[in-house]
């Protein structure tokens, strides 16, 4: 690989911190990585020095962010403060803008409903403990309005509305 | 009359081996010390560790006085301290200092021990019937204590205390005590004393499981231990009579883990230094784990950088991979798990291999680091002082030790965790501060010890005068029966007489055996008395008074005959042994040993009080300013014909903001200036004879061409060093391919512009850290590549600079350049040595492929400059300066000092020291701490004090003697030596150590130990074995 190939400034564009700046490889956020334990792992150092070096096509490709499971760990632990589980999202972001393949199926459920987590289920059982019934926003259009315009302002909608068209 | 001047005092606050040193240093010069220490003994971190890398032994007692020995305590330190100069206050704390430079107001709170330590014979009654149990902080809470307890159990006296928190008031103790020197209602004392100068020497606080939250994953069980605790555990007076067992449960631990960085190199928990010492640390523990463990036992260090700077540490470290097979693994690892059977599991990545692995371990060790913010604050408050940025005490920016507020100085890890070389130099060092600041305010010396002169007395007919303390009456009921001994005793023939006193350690029970001795017709003296090791000196002293020759006293330990006699079980009836008869053989063999004994007297030595300095770097600079300041005439030497050396000379500016080149400047002005320093430059030094106090040098003069001859009592060397040359990568065949100090005055002049430069990429380590080649870490080129890509950044922040490394040797407070670096954008890959980088010319510019470890990718740099840091080389010069000294130069051509740890700064052959890079390559700091330290140990021997050979030093029969000179190569002092002039073997009496190798080696007994003859040694034995009856008396 040719470094002079690679872009030194795409670390701005994925996550423009200098606490991305800080690593220095140790290692602490893979030992104890759930995602690591997956095929391909999860190697978020390598996702850190791959940012940093600019192997732009290389993360593009990288499927493996989608692995992580946000139980931010490595968040906790990373004695530099890289905040990796940001970094994560960030990685997943740019890669979303940057292929339209990776927008997630979902998008026009979030944007829809608001939610894509099943919340019927347990109505029962959340009756039988006295706990209310499960607000969500469909019920208030007025919010969902809000809720859509503020969707609208992010680049991966924005750029997608297409998807949203209510005709 | 004038009025006399007080007493020049000095406060020492910390009793760990840096402390201790700056105590003995400034003893010995004649100033009165109080050595405080907060805990309840003195000897710090030391007093817990039985081996030190990298002999894997103890050395401690090496830092004690080696001329004029006999007056300071000759024991092991590990044990305790005795000096005449010095008053030990443990378990004191330091609670306000007020006042100014010169004159402090000290306020200090003794803490009560509930036990009179100077009265209570040590052998722990109290503790049997004590029923409290906790946890001992000595062992790291691996072993239990009693209430009342033995803080150090290896220290003599025995400092024991009661720990208040713990105890029930049941009074056991009380009642048991033989001695009735508890007190439980005692209180702490409040003491106020008037100082002219305070060297802190406090450490600081260590890392562990228990204060820290962000420690408590790694809490998972007891088999998870600290590295300080793992030390307890491997030591043979330690948990488990030293062989390796895991503290869950005792099985043997097979298996061993130590994770590094433990506390530190984390920014998240506002800890971002390296603790510099756990490195070496954890390679030693694994060597020893393996040593002691054998080869079954399985090592493994999780490390980030393997930070071994310092002298010999890379040897060692290749000693501990290659030989004794210790595994590094280089990973943080996360945390560690419990399993079902007690084994620990840790899981983590292997890049080479891009897998992860889980393995199970037995105990994993934690290299906890240093925590030194919160106890420099509080120093701070004390001192009425800010921090400075660093949150650290603010020193002066060359002078480690060196507070900003001035008669206040500081040694050991409050300087960031110092290992022993250092913690035993800045104790040097700080002394050596304190002596010149108190050089300049109007105080005393204490008195010199009179030698008294040879009496004819002495030659008479031998004649014993016995002295025996009883001790205390209920101790000598059941034991020894002291009318029987004495009767005894007299009868021998030689004995003059014989009196049994009472408690002869307190001031009337010495007032009456000096009235006894003024009034003795006899020559020699025999005292049977208690703690010899605390009593010796003072005993000494009355013998003095009474006219007895130092080397015809003898004093021996009777009361411990007396103690196991009084607490043997066994009832006399049912044949309990015999204890007068003990005590009767032990006394006749004394008696047998003085009778043969000649009567020897030391040589005052005559000193010429001039000091020679090699070198005029900045460390022969600080070292002759720091000699003349305080009144010694100086020879600097310097071979070119400018004053600066290397860094003087080339390094314009530090990361740290220190400016070589100007301080050099300042240094030279002051040097010229000085009515004190006489500077011969253009000339080398070809020859020296003489020892202590009276060196001969002769001189070269390169420029006249001429030779002169200049006499000198001690010498520093300080001849320095430069960067290292290299033909790897392609060095030499490009334009853009050069070495850090060619870049970094390229930068300066301008002749290098970097404004336009895509890539710049550095390689460390080149020639260095490799069998083949410098096999030492340069120490500075690290921090110095680091400083040079940051100067590049500043003119050109887009330029893309990629430094390949070994391992990032930024240790210490040092690491905030390493972060503030990658900060930069600075990219750091490393590389391993069997896989170095490759560099190619193409078109005559550089392109480098390498590995790059984290991706495990071939990768290529096309850039504008390859920097290569090409290490530190020894002067060449060295092995010339060496062989006209006599000294030794290892095989990288650094000077090899007395003892690594316990002796940095000193030659095997007194009244030779060294200092900077002469030593081993290290930083301007560095360098200048070990000036000050060596100059301090010039001045002691030159400071017009008398320095006197010691009493018990071999001597050579010429007439039996064959030259065959065994003696002279096997003397570990280089105290022999054969004078070809003379035809004779000589013995430098102030090197001699009278440690006997040469009296063993030598075939026809020509080499002697004064006052341990063959003879004597023989009668002690036979009246040690005799079985002669005390004989009891017949009227």
């Amino acid at each position: 690989m040719d470094f002079s190939q690679s872009d030194k400034d795409l670390w701005k564009q994925i996550y423009h911190t200098k606490d991305l700046l800080h690593c220095f490889n140790c290692s602490t956020c893979l030992s104890g990585c759930p995602a690591s334990h997956g095929d391909p792992p999860l190697l978020v150092r390598n996702l850190a020095r791959m940012v940093v070096y600019g192997l732009e096509e290389d993360l593009l490709n990288d499927d493996t962010p989608w692995a992580c499971v946000s139980c931010s760990r490595c968040e906790e632990m990373c004695p530099m403060d890289v905040k990796p589980f940001e970094m994560i999202l960030a990685i997943r972001r740019w890669q979303t803008s940057n292929d339209e393949t990776r927008v997630p199926t979902a998008i026009v459920e979030i944007y829809k409903r608001g939610y894509t987590q099943s919340v019927g289920t347990n109505t029962e059982l959340r009756a039988s403990l006295g706990l209310p019934e499960l607000q969500t926003i469909t019920k208030m259009p007025e919010m969902l309005k809000l809720y859509q315009e503020m969707l609208m302002k992010t680049p991966v909608v924005s750029e997608n509305d297409y998807m949203f068209n209510e005709e | 009359m004038a009025e006399k001047k007080p007493t020049g005092t000095v406060l020492v606050a910390g009793a760990g081996i840096s402390g201790i040193k700056a105590a003995i240093e400034l003893a010995e010069i004649g100033y009165k010390v109080l050595l405080t220490d907060a805990s309840p003994q003195i000897g710090g971190i030391l007093a817990k560790l039985d081996n030190q890398f990298p002999t894997d032994h103890c050395g401690m007692c090496r830092m004690l006085p080696m001329v004029g020995r006999e007056y300071a305590s000759q024991y092991c330190m590990r044990k305790g301290l005795y000096h005449e100069n010095i008053e030990i206050l443990p378990f004191t704390e330091l609670k306000s200092v007020e006042g100014d430079a010169g004159n402090y107001t000290v306020e200090l709170l003794k803490k009560a021990r509930y036990i009179d330590t100077d009265k209570c014979n040590g052998l722990g009654e109290c503790i049997r019937v004590c029923p409290v149990e906790t946890a001992d902080e000595f062992n790291h809470g691996l072993t239990l204590r009693k209430a009342v307890y033995k803080p150090v159990p290896h220290s003599t006296p025995q400092m024991l205390l009661i720990d208040m928190e713990t105890c029930t008031r049941c009074g056991e103790c009380v009642k048991v005590c033989p001695t009735n020197v508890i007190n439980l209602s005692a209180e702490d004392e409040a003491l106020t004393r008037q100082v002219h100068a305070i060297v802190l020497a406090s450490g600081v606080k260590l890392y562990n499981l228990k204060d820290f939250e962000d420690a408590k994953s790694w809490a998972v069980s007891p088999d998870v231990v600290s590295s300080l605790a793992f030390e307890r555990i491997i030591s043979g007076s330690g948990t488990f009579d030293g062989t390796i067992r895991r503290p869950s449960d005792g099985r043997p631990a097979k298996k061993i883990a130590w994770v590094q960085c433990m506390g530190s190199r984390n920014r998240r928990q506002k800890r971002d230094y390296c603790s510099s010492i756990c490195c070496m640390f954890a390679l030693k523990e694994a060597v020893l784990a393996k040593e002691k463990g054998g080869d079954e036992v399985e090592t493994t260090i999780f490390y980030m950088d393997m930070r071994t700077f310092g002298k010999d540490f890379y040897r060692y470290y290749e000693r501990a991979v290659d030989e004794h097979g210790v595994k590094l693994i280089r990973c943080r690892v996360q945390g560690v798990m419990l399993n079902p059977d007690k084994s620990l599991s840790m899981r983590y990545f292997d890049s080479e291999t891009q897998e992860f692995f889980v393995s199970d371990y037995h105990m994993v060790v934690l290299s906890t680091g240093q925590v030194p913010y919160e106890t420099h604050q509080k120093l701070a408050d004390l001192l009425h002082v800010d921090v400075d940025s660093r949150k650290l005490l603010p020193t002066d920016p060359y002078d480690k030790v060196k507070l900003v507020k001035p008669g206040v100085f500081l040694c050991g890890s409050l300087m960031g965790l110092t290992d022993i070389s250092e913690a035993v130099g800045s104790g040097i060092a700080a002394a050596g501060q304190v002596s010149r600041f108190l050089s300049g305010l109007d105080v005393s010396l204490l008195e010199e010890e009179e030698i008294p002169e040879p009496t004819a007395k002495d030659r008479d007919e031998p004649l014993v005068s016995v002295v025996l303390c009883k001790c205390s009456e209920k101790m000598q009921e059941s034991s020894v029966d002291f009318n029987a001994l004495g009767a005894g005793l007299k009868r021998l023939n030689g004995v003059g007489e014989v009196h049994i006193l009472d408690m002869l350690c307190s001031d009337e029970g010495k007032q009456t055996v000096l009235d006894l001795l003024a009034k003795s017709k006899c020559n020699r003296l025999l005292m049977g008395a208690c703690h010899p090791f605390m009593y010796r000196k003072s005993l000494k002293n009355l013998a003095k008074k009474a006219g007895f020759a130092a080397s015809l006293v003898e004093i021996t330990d009777l009361s411990s005959i007396v103690h196991r006699g009084f607490f043997d079980p066994q009832p006399v009836e049912s044949g309990k042994r015999d204890y007068t008869r003990l005590a009767y053989n032990d006394l006749r063999g004394h008696i047998e040993n003085l009778k043969l004994k000649p009567a020897l007297h030391v040589e005052s030595l005559s000193i010429n009080p001039a000091a020679l300095v090699v070198g005029g770097g900045i460390a022969g600079m600080h070292a002759a300013l720091s000699l003349a300041q305080r009144g010694v005439e100086v020879h600097l030497v310097e071979k070119t014909d400018r004053l600066g050396g290397y860094a003087g000379t080339r390094i314009e500016h530090t990361i740290d903001g220190l400016t070589p080149v100007s301080m050099a400047k300042d240094l030279a002005g002051k040097v010229l200036e000085h009515k004190h320093i006489t500077l011969h430059k253009n000339c080398e030094i070809v020859a020296t004879q003489g020892s202590l106090g009276a060196f001969e040098t002769k001189i070269r003069d390169v420029s006249k061409e001429e030779n002169f001859y200049l006499t000198h009592g001690a010498a520093i060397i300080a001849t320095g060093g430069h960067e290292g040359a290299t033909d790897e990568y392609e060095y030499g065949n490009s334009d853009q391919i050069l070495t850090q100090a060619e870049l970094k005055d390229g930068l300066a002049t301008g002749e290098i512009d970097v404004g336009e430069a895509e890539t710049i990429v550095m390689i460390q380590c080149v020639g260095s850290r490799q069998k083949e080649g410098r096999e030492y870490c340069s120490r500075i080129c690290c921090i110095g590549a680091i400083a040079n890509a940051l100067a590049i950044r500043e003119k050109n922040p887009e330029a893309r600079i990629f430094i390949l490394y070994r391992d990032v040797m930024t240790y210490g407070f040092t690491e905030q350049y390493y972060t503030q670096a990658r900060l930069a954008g600075i990219i750091f890959v490393s590389y391993s040595l069997d896989n170095k980088p490759k560099v190619e010319l193409v078109d005559g510019s550089p392109v480098i492929t390498f590995t790059e470890p984290v991706l495990n990718a071939e990768m290529q740099l096309t850039p504008d400059y390859l920097i290569l840091s090409t290490g530190v080389d020894a002067e060449a010069s060295n092995r010339e300066v060496g062989k006209a000294f006599g000294l030794p130069v290892n095989e990288d051509g650094f000077f090899v000092e007395a003892d690594s740890k316990w002796r940095p700064v000193e030659f095997l052959k007194v009244g030779l020291y060294v200092a900077g890079v002469a030593h081993s390559p290290m930083t301007l700091k560095d360098a200048i701490l070990q000036a000050e330290a060596a100059a301090h140990k010039t001045y002691a021997y030159l400071s017009g004090r008398k320095i006197h050979t010691a009493h018990t030093i071999s001597r050579v029969h010429d007439a039996i003697c064959v030259r065959c000179q065994r003696c002279v190569t096997i003397c570990p002092y280089g105290a022999r030596s054969y004078d070809e002039a003379l035809d004779r073997i000589i013995v430098d009496g102030a090197t001699c150590q009278a440690c006997g190798m040469c009296a063993v080696e030598c075939q026809n007994n020509a080499a002697e130990i004064m006052g341990f003859s063959d003879k004597q040694i023989m009668a002690v034995i036979d009246a040690g074995l005799s079985k002669d009856p005390v004989a009891a008396t017949p009227d």
